[in-house]
């Protein structure tokens, strides 16, 4: 006979079971989950809830809702799964659910946790007064040192509670002194000292749990003032964390582990809404930022508490992921903090977690170099010369020290430091392209354009060679409402990144008499040979926001045949290295060394040889560069690709082989672009009346 | 007291070297080639810099028309002028020179200093400072010349009851002042008829330098990238004399491998060079000639390729 599973458990929950017929039920977790003691544990447990008709009604539909969960993981509809197990996998299966489904599928709910650029100012430049009041360590103090003086005795006397409650609502709060310090500052604050006193009355609680219990609700209260419930998304995130209070914070269940529980509840907190940002800033372009931090930080509870196959799987899987992702990301820390919203970018990391063909060149990727070429895949090289000059570019800088704070009957002005760098040249006949920076500043809501700011010096900067500009944002009174805002401002600049890589130029024939000879055994011996310690050249780039690399196909030691021409793959990558966008590629400039050209025809994007400048830098180069019809459809690229074929003729052979039997030369490249920067800043306006 | 005694033996045991004692045909080195100290290793984009080597022949044979070449990465450096000394000729971009090996006149062999005034280019204006590499190529013939006394032994069977005069062995030696070294030279006595024997030689060479061997006709346009050379031309046995039997290449291009002694073409085996030589059947040794004594010398001609380098690094000028 069938019984629906459902039934059962609402039977066994509600005692109409017969002992035996539990056993029987009890029977599959122990084999699913393989452990006496939680088996032991969950019968006691069900036991005594099944002689307990209102506790076990109570949670019987928590229990039925976690056993969709439940028969995943123990392999089978039907069998009952452990009260915690049933609990932690419905808040399992919602972060789940949230992070990859409804977050992915709904810009609208994505939330990537507080912007960190608020608490660091307000830590770096206001004072302790400042933290205590923006913390709101008030209630904080006042409710422990209430708990304190009420608990200090064992059970606290009713009596002594109210009496404490009206002398702190009255007498404290009418001392200018510790009103300002202690007091209740509004309805919310009231409503917790309010909870303190019905908590001390009502419930058997110790100083421990109590202390554990004011520490969340003040870390809840100070997660509304921050804002918590303003968006949709940190309004799930928050509205999750409540849930979990209420599931193992509350009732009888857990409450041995209480207070541990109620700790695991704050450090959650602290991961899902601080730490996106920290890790986005910390380590950008990494998938650290992308982390599903609801899932992940729920995972692990669920681990310490209820481990299971299921909860082992998931955090081995996740940590992988991202350890690998962190490791192939190559940049460093960043002093900046001020990343938000999860952006596409990393919605688009975790949609791509679903699909096979992601997961199939994540693996080509991370096979060996010569997977790559067996597969056809292209493996490019490049870094930023360590020799460069360091602050070519175009930077915005200091927008996260202007204040937080403004009101609505105010001219509002916010403020950054622009640094701009060109290319200098020592030829007097030769200059370099000015650097023309274009700056904007806009106020965003909720991710939509509000009004743009009107921007000081107005028009376009043009510099030459240096400059270090103090840029104004500024929007007139009343302009702003009260509430959120994100100023950002935005900078677009021309600008062009040169980048070199060395090449050693041999005869085909001289290293066939040296294997034949059996002085060296594959190519680059030959440079070992000849006292040559850089076998592994790689492209060197100028500082900038596009970078150059070069495909690993192309070999270090290129050989020449005396008989025949030759010819190699050049694929070029152009790619975005700094956070901003490129707007635009206006041209791609390869400097081929005499006796090397572009086989024609083989470029993806068509170039034309043009004479070289005249200057000693090109002197032994030949210049090719894109069309120009071709330059001008290069709009908005995320990153682009150049492929082309060189061509070695023989008769340039002698051109290209210097003395020796190893020569060496260098093919240079210069990219030039459009690059737009941005940065943001948040604001909060309030209502001047109040 | 004792002690005293001790020491000023000791001190009368000690003497300055005779001349004639001196022994020249040792070592591994050819010609040794060195930087000179004292230039810095930065210099600023287009400035000039002076750098100066070293040249010595530190072995036994002399060399003549040596070719040096410079090698600079040329979209970094270029050579100015050069400062070369009496004997060495500068032409295209090689120089040409003569250097006596080791003798009683000069002791450690010839040594010349050559200088250049070179030219650091311009960088670009991206970086500020670029590491380069300067290097030299020495290309040069050398003869490596071995010489020992050899025991001919044409009853290794013992079968006559004349006693020997000397135990036949193989030939061994470390180095005989030449960056190729003879190591090993082994004997076979082979019997052909009843009256007559054959002498067979295995002689074992190794490159003990720290350059590659190169075609000795054509060192000078390997150095140059002009050619690759033959490598199965790039050691050759030139003579090989004991007794009154010999053998000479004279020509190689000529009359390769004839007289009294066949040899075959060196064979190389992993980093050990043997060759096979044999008295032809029809100059073998009759048996009725006692175990004798014998001076033997091996002569070997080959190209040698060195190369030097030094890290240069061009500084941006702004």
């Amino acid at each position: 006979m069938t019984i629906d599973p459902r039934k059962r458990l609402s039977d066994a929950y509600k005692g109409r079971l017969s002992e035996g017929r539990i056993k029987a039920f009890l029977k599959a977790p122990y084999d699913a989950f393989g452990g006496k003691a939680v088996y032991d544990n969950y019968r006691d447990r069900v036991d005594k809830r099944s002689q307990h008709p209102v506790r076990a009604a109570a949670i019987a539909p928590v229990a039925v809702a976690g056993s969709a969960l439940g028969g995943m993981a123990g392999g089978g509809a039907g069998k009952v799964i452990d009260a915690t197990f049933n609990r932690s996998g419905i808040l399992l299966l919602l972060a789940l659910l949230y992070n990859f489904l409804w977050e992915v599928r709904n810009p609208a709910v994505r939330f990537g946790g507080f912007d960190l650029a608020y608490f660091q100012n307000a830590i770096l430049g206001q004072g302790f007064i400042g933290i205590y009041n923006m913390f709101h360590f008030n209630i904080f103090f006042l409710a422990v040192l209430f708990a304190w003086f009420n608990l200090r005795g064992g059970k606290p006397h009713i009596l002594r509670v109210w009496l404490g409650m009206i002398l702190v609502t009255y007498l404290l709060s009418s001392i200018p002194v510790l009103f300002t310090y202690l007091g209740t500052k509004n309805i919310f604050e009231f409503f917790i000292l309010f909870f303190t006193a019905i908590y001390l009355s009502f419930y058997q609680t110790s100083m421990e749990d109590f202390i554990a219990t004011i520490v969340v609700m003040w870390v809840f209260y100070n997660l509304y003032m921050f804002g918590a419930i303003d968006t949709l998304g940190s309004r799930i995130h928050f509205f999750f964390f409540i849930l979990f209070y209420i599931f193992f914070c509350m009732g009888e269940t857990f409450k041995a582990d209480r207070v541990r529980i109620k700790y695991w509840l704050l450090l959650l907190i602290l991961f899902d809404f601080f730490m996106p940002s920290f890790f986005a800033s910390a380590f950008p372009g990494t998938t650290m930022a992308n982390l599903p931090f609801l899932t992940f930080g729920f995972l692990i509870f669920a681990q310490v508490y209820q481990p299971s196959w299921l909860t082992s799987v998931l955090i081995i899987f996740f940590v992988a992921f991202y350890f690998v992702s962190f490791i192939r990301a190559s940049t460093a820390f960043q002093d900046a903090i001020n990343q938000n919203l999860v952006d596409e970018e990393q919605l688009q990391e975790r949609r791509n977690v679903f699909k096979l063909s992601y997961w199939k060149s994540r693996y080509y990727e991370w096979m060996n170099k010569s997977i790559y070429y067996g597969s056809g895949q292209d493996y490019y090289t490049s870094q930023v010369d360590a020799n460069a000059k360091k602050n070519l570019g175009v930077y915005l800088e200091d927008i996260g020290k202007n204040p937080l704070k403004y009101f609505s009957d105010q001219k509002i002005t916010l403020s950054a430091t622009l640094t701009a760098e060109n290319f200098i040249s020592d030829d007097d006949e030769f200059s370099f392209e000015n650097i023309t920076v274009d700056i904007s500043c806009a106020a965003y809501k909720a991710g939509e354009k509000v009004v743009d700011g009107g921007i000081w010096p107005s028009g376009k900067l043009i510099i030459e060679s240096y400059d270090v500009q103090n840029i104004l944002c500024t929007f007139k009174e009343g302009e702003l409402e009260e509430g959120k805002y994100e100023i950002r401002f935005r900078a677009k600049f021309n600008f062009a990144t040169q980048a070199y890589l060395k090449r050693y130029f041999v005869s085909k024939e001289r290293i066939g008499t040296l294997r034949k000879q059996r002085v060296i055994s594959k190519d680059l011996d030959i440079l070992k040979i000849n006292d040559i310690s850089d076998i592994n050249p790689i492209t060197k780039n100028s500082v900038g926001p596009v970078q150059i690399g070069v495909s690993e196909r192309m070999p270090v030691v290129i050989k020449l045949d005396g008989s025949q021409d030759t010819k190699e793959l050049f694929n070029v990558e152009m790619k975005n290295a700094w956070l901003g966008d490129i707007a635009q590629i206006k041209d791609i400039e390869f400097y081929l060394p005499e006796g090397a050209s572009i086989d024609p025809g083989t470029c993806d994007l068509s170039m034309t040889e043009s004479a070289v400048l005249d200057q000693e830098f090109y002197k032994g180069y030949r210049y090719f560069h894109l069309r120009e019809n071709t330059a001008s459809v290069l709009q908005n690229p995320k990153g682009m690709r150049q492929s082309c074929g060189l061509l070695f003729k023989v008769s340039q052979k002698d051109i290209l082989l210097q003395p020796g039997d190893v020569t060496t030369r260098y093919f240079r490249m210069a990219v030039s672009y459009d690059y737009v920067l941005s940065d943001k800043h948040f604001i909060n306006i309030a209502d001047a009346t109040t | 007291m004792k002690r005293l005694l001790f020491l000023v033996l000791l001190t009368a045991c000690s003497s300055v070297p005779d001349p004639g004692d001196i022994i020249l045909q040792t070592g591994t080195s050819g010609i040794d080639l060195k930087f000179l100290e004292g230039f810095s290793d930065e210099v600023v984009e287009g400035s000039s810099f002076y750098s100066s080597i070293e040249v010595r022949n530190e072995g036994f044979s002399d060399v003549t028309g040596g070719v040096l070449v410079p090698i600079l990465e040329q979209d970094l450096m270029e050579i100015e002028s050069w400062q070369l000394p009496d004997g060495f000729r500068l032409s295209g971009n090689s120089i040409f020179f003569d250097l006596e090996g080791k003798s009683l006149a000069y002791a450690k062999g010839e040594r010349q200093v050559l200088g250049a005034v070179m030219k650091a280019r311009e960088i670009g204006d991206a970086r500020t400072k670029i590491d380069s590499r300067l290097a030299f190529q020495l290309c040069y013939a050398y003869k490596t010349v071995f010489s020992d006394t050899l025991c001919i032994d044409t009853d290794p069977a013992n079968t006559r009851v004349a006693e020997k005069t000397c135990r036949a062995k193989d030939l061994t030696a470390s180095s005989q002042g030449a960056p190729v070294a003879i190591t090993r030279i082994e004997q076979r006595v082979i019997p052909t008829s009843e009256d007559t024997v054959l002498i067979d030689f295995t002689i074992r060479i190794k490159n003990k330098g720290k350059g590659l061997i190169v075609d000795p006709l054509s060192y000078g346009n390997i150095c140059e990238a002009r050619a690759v050379g033959d490598p199965d031309k790039s050691l050759l046995l030139t003579s090989l004399r004991f007794s009154n039997y010999e053998y000479s290449l004279g020509d190689p291009l000529s009359q390769p491998y004839e007289d009294e002694i066949e040899c075959q073409k060196p064979r190389q085996v992993k980093d050990e060079y043997i060759i096979h030589c044999s008295i032809t059947e029809n100059n073998a040794l009759p048996r009725s000639v006692l175990t004798f004594d014998t001076p033997i010398v091996v002569e070997l001609l080959y190209g040698y390729q060195e190369t030097i380098s030094r890290r240069v690094a061009i500084v941006n000028s702004n």
